[in-house]
């Protein structure tokens, strides 16, 4: 039997970290609100067989899962990319919106051009990438969590990691004469 | 350590996941590295700026997630009950049938046990009394009405003489607390008492003999009526009989 304080008091609290990679992956609000939802409610039902250590590490694969499922439906029922959703570009007012760890108002003076432009970046790296940075880089995981939640090996998860930084790098470094030129 | 080697572990160095030979290797060359020392950097700075871009649930979500998990708990719970009732049913099912068996099996060989003490007990009865005839007759059709009246039952009476069975007459007993039919056949110098009553039982049950203190008994079902023969015949001559009734 389920017991639905335990389910409360271990799977609940994990619903930012949910939210936040079901966004990184789906890149819209609705969407990841709805798979967010979906995947607690999976989680409630495979709760039984859950051993009880690592709540986090756990939803997220479940999350992960589901927010993967609604991409390929998604892609699958308007047949192309979308490139509205995928692809939007961050703004200044988003970026404000967008509560962080830290609201100080140095925080907020920092969210900068480069900032920005950083997280567009990322909302372009492939989701192989995306992903794994943002479980990395927001939910601070180790290596073998990660390995855990993708279901591949900590070599992969290393491999990857030093790829996705090298892309998203060499992004920004592309950017900036552009940005520069648009300035001037 | 070599440049192009080192560049390919910075993002684990950064993380702090390399081994502790690798840290210090990477952690070398960086001090004299600086394109490898900037790649460090930037990875660290580009951290900082990706958990920037952290995504708080919106304030209404944790709400949605109860509500929907407790519509998920609530349509779980009937078909949960569901399967489990059945479990239980299956179970009580099987146990009462199990009882039922157990309770069927004693009561049938008590209730074998107990007639065939009943009618050894009758048998024994009918020779110590030195007469064991109530109606002496070796003419069926003069022992067959002799029992109208008598009992509730009228009993197959044959003389079966042509066959070394003649018939010497027959009686009433008591048997279970009802009356029954006692026909008394004569083998040579045995004397073999039939004890037939009525029963509801259908099935013809297969033919059952025992021993019991020097006396053969013999029970079957036939054309709904239950036999008991008793005598001190071998066993072979009681079925003989048995085959003529």
């Amino acid at each position: 039997m389920v017991s639905r304080s335990r389910f409360e008091e271990l799977v609940i609290p994990h619903r930012n970290a949910a939210f936040n990679l079901a966004y990184w992956i789906l890149q819209s609000r609705d969407d990841a609100e709805d798979a967010v939802q979906d995947a607690f409610v999976r989680a409630f039902r495979a709760f039984d067989a859950f051993a009880g250590n690592g709540a986090r590490s756990w939803l997220l694969a479940i999350v992960r899962n589901v927010a993967y499922s609604a991409l390929d439906a998604r892609k699958r029922s308007r047949n192309f990319v979308v490139l509205s959703d995928d692809m939007r570009s961050l703004s200044v007012s988003d970026l404000e919106q967008m509560p962080s760890d830290d609201p100080s108002p140095e925080a907020v003076v920092a969210a900068d051009d480069e900032h920005i432009r950083l997280l567009n970046e990322l909302a372009r790296l492939p989701l192989i990438h995306r992903d794994i940075l943002v479980l990395r880089e927001m939910e601070g995981l180790s290596y073998a969590e990660i390995a855990q939640i993708t279901g591949t090996a900590i070599g992969t998860i290393m491999s990857r990691l030093s790829r996705a930084r090298a892309e998203l790098r060499k992004a920004l470094a592309r950017q900036v004469p552009k940005v520069r030129s648009d300035a001037l | 350590m070599r440049c192009e080697e080192a560049r390919l572990l910075v993002s684990a160095f950064v993380d702090q996941e390399l081994s502790n030979d690798e840290e210090l290797a990477v952690s070398e060359h960086i001090e004299s590295c600086s394109i490898c020392a900037c790649l460090a950097e930037d990875y660290r700075r580009m951290g900082q700026q990706i958990a920037g871009g952290y995504r708080q649930a919106p304030a209404g979500l944790t709400e949605k997630i109860r509500a929907s998990v407790a519509r998920e708990r609530l349509a779980s719970l009937p078909s949960r009950s569901y399967a489990t009732m059945r479990r239980a049913a299956a179970l009580i099912f099987c146990m009462g049938l199990s009882a039922l068996a157990t309770w069927y099996a004693i009561r049938s060989s008590q209730e074998r046990a107990f007639l065939e003490r009943e009618v050894l007990t009758a048998h024994v009865r009918s020779l110590v009394q030195d007469r064991p005839i109530q109606i002496a007759s070796s003419d069926g059709h003069t022992v067959k009405p002799w029992f109208n009246g008598r009992i509730d039952f009228a009993p197959t009476v044959r003389d079966l003489t042509f066959a070394g069975f003649p018939l010497l007459g027959g009686r009433v007993e008591i048997i279970d607390g009802r009356r029954v039919a006692a026909l008394v056949y004569k083998r040579r110098d045995h004397i073999i008492n039939v004890f037939m009553w009525p029963t509801a039982e259908a099935a013809v049950q297969l033919a059952r003999d025992t021993s019991i203190k020097g006396y053969s008994v013999l029970t079957w079902n036939g054309a709904g009526t239950t036999y008991w023969a008793v005598s001190d015949l071998n066993a072979g001559e009681m079925r003989e009989l048995q085959k003529l009734l």
